[in-house]
């Protein structure tokens, strides 16, 4: 049963890494690293329960608040052009 | 199953190194760097070191994807510079270093055999004479404690000094308003 | 493994019992189980299902919203699996903490980065834009896109 969702998630995980090598912009690619942070944890789990180290979740969660800061950071210098940006001057000004 | 995800991961990431070699923006190669450090991390952990695998997790996709997108803003770059070099020297620099490294390996002993230095010239030392010299009952204490006392001291130092920045970071709005308020 | 194991156990207590008394155990036991594979395999096609979208959808936005289906129904199911198989223990609290995790942090991501592809001039691709010539969407998609602002 974890072998079958295994070999599925690393189908998966082969197919987002193609999309980011070929996604044709950058938030294609941002998409696809997102994805893979997905996928990185979902493997992680189903691994841990297919070798019986299920305590390997632990290290799910860090990639899990990782992967969203990553991202973030990422989308917010496209936004905004600045890592430092308070949007609530937008609002202000 | 362990070595089939080992060699799928492992062609994942020869696939996106070669991207990032390929790759003239510099953002996607920011992000794809990430990308290397999730799968770089998945093979650690798949590979049963898992203190590895978060160390790069989070210095690999976490502060380096955030640093590199800082520096990408101070610079203004966006796209890689086209150099018109020889590629002649730096492809034998590469080439001749993977040649060393991979003739180093033929020196190596065999994967886990009992007789590999490691196992007969320190590790027996030191669960002979530990108890001996230092008293302490725990191998790994007396290794961490005594014999590499100032190491552990030194990593102390470091995780009180980014303890004491963290408190800096948070404690600090707290005091400036309590100040704002008396002088209001 | 697990159910051949199941299967020994209610072979072995209804050959020890000779009737009707397997105890109730094993009942639940064999649900549990077979409701974890069906959300085990479930999670592992929607997981599939969104990758295909993602390297198969025309553009940005589109590929979003595949990408979404391994966030959302992929994990989910995947997780709450697993959860059944783990039992009621430390790995089931995990377990719970990274889909509430999955659920909170995946729309903020997702959103950001439809904000910042908006904000950047990706335009999603309309209907229109593939029903003029069969062939070539992206050419396509920039020559409506300059139509439009001709037309403004």
């Amino acid at each position: 049963m974890f072998t079958i969702a295994s070999i599925a998630v690393m189908i998966a995980l082969a197919l987002a890494v193609t999309r980011a090598i070929l996604g044709p912009t950058v938030f294609d690619r941002v998409l696809a690293a997102n994805t893979i942070g997905t996928l990185a944890i979902l493997l992680l789990a189903v691994i841990g329960f297919l070798m019986g180290r299920p305590e390997w979740l632990d290290i799910a969660l860090v990639y899990g608040l990782l992967n969203l800061i990553g991202t973030l950071a990422v989308l917010k210098y496209f936004r905004h052009g600045d890592l430092a940006h308070d949007a609530e001057q937008d609002t202000k000004s | 199953m362990e070595l089939y995800i080992n060699m799928a991961l492992l062609t994942m990431l020869a696939a996106v190194t070669v991207a990032i070699i390929v790759q003239r923006d510099l953002f996607s190669v920011v992000i794809l760097s990430g990308i290397y450090s999730f799968l770089m991390a998945s093979v650690l952990i798949v590979l049963d070191a898992v203190d590895v695998a978060m160390t790069e997790a989070s210095v690999g996709a976490g502060i380096s994807t955030v640093v590199l997108i800082g520096t990408l803003y101070l610079t203004g770059q966006k796209r890689e510079l086209n150099y018109h070099r020889s590629i002649a020297v730096p492809l034998f620099v590469s080439l001749g270093t993977g040649a060393m490294l991979i003739w180093g390996t033929w020196g190596l002993p065999a994967f886990g055999i009992q007789d590999a230095p490691v196992h007969t010239h320190i590790a027996p030392t030191f669960l002979l004479e530990s108890i001996p010299e230092t008293g302490v009952p725990n191998v790994v204490t007396t290794v961490l404690a005594d014999y590499r006392s100032f190491d552990t001291f030194g990593e102390t130092t470091v995780i009180f000094t980014a303890g004491l920045g963290v408190m800096l970071l948070l404690g600090g709005s707290r005091r400036k308003k309590k100040k704002g308020e008396t002088k209001s | 493994m697990m159910p051949a194991v199941i299967i020994a156990a209610g072979a072995s207590s209804s050959a020890v019992a000779a009737g009707p008394a397997i105890p109730l155990d094993v009942y639940i036991d064999w649900i549990v189980h077979i409701l974890s594979w069906a959300a085990i395999l479930s999670g592992s096609f929607f997981v599939l299902v969104g990758s295909v979208g993602l390297i198969r959808m025309p553009d940005v936005f589109t590929r979003m919203h595949a990408a979404s289906i391994i966030d959302t129904l992929g994990a989910g199911l995947l997780v709450a699996g697993m959860m059944m198989q783990a039992g009621p223990s430390l790995i089931t609290l995990k377990l719970i903490f990274i889909m509430l995790l999955f659920l909170v942090t995946s729309p903020v991501a997702t959103h950001a980065l439809a904000q910042a592809a908006l904000h950047a001039g990706e335009k999603p691709e309309l209907k229109e834009d593939r029903t003029n010539e069969p062939g070539s969407p992206r050419a396509q998609l920039e020559e409506a896109q300059h139509q439009a602002e001709g037309k403004r």
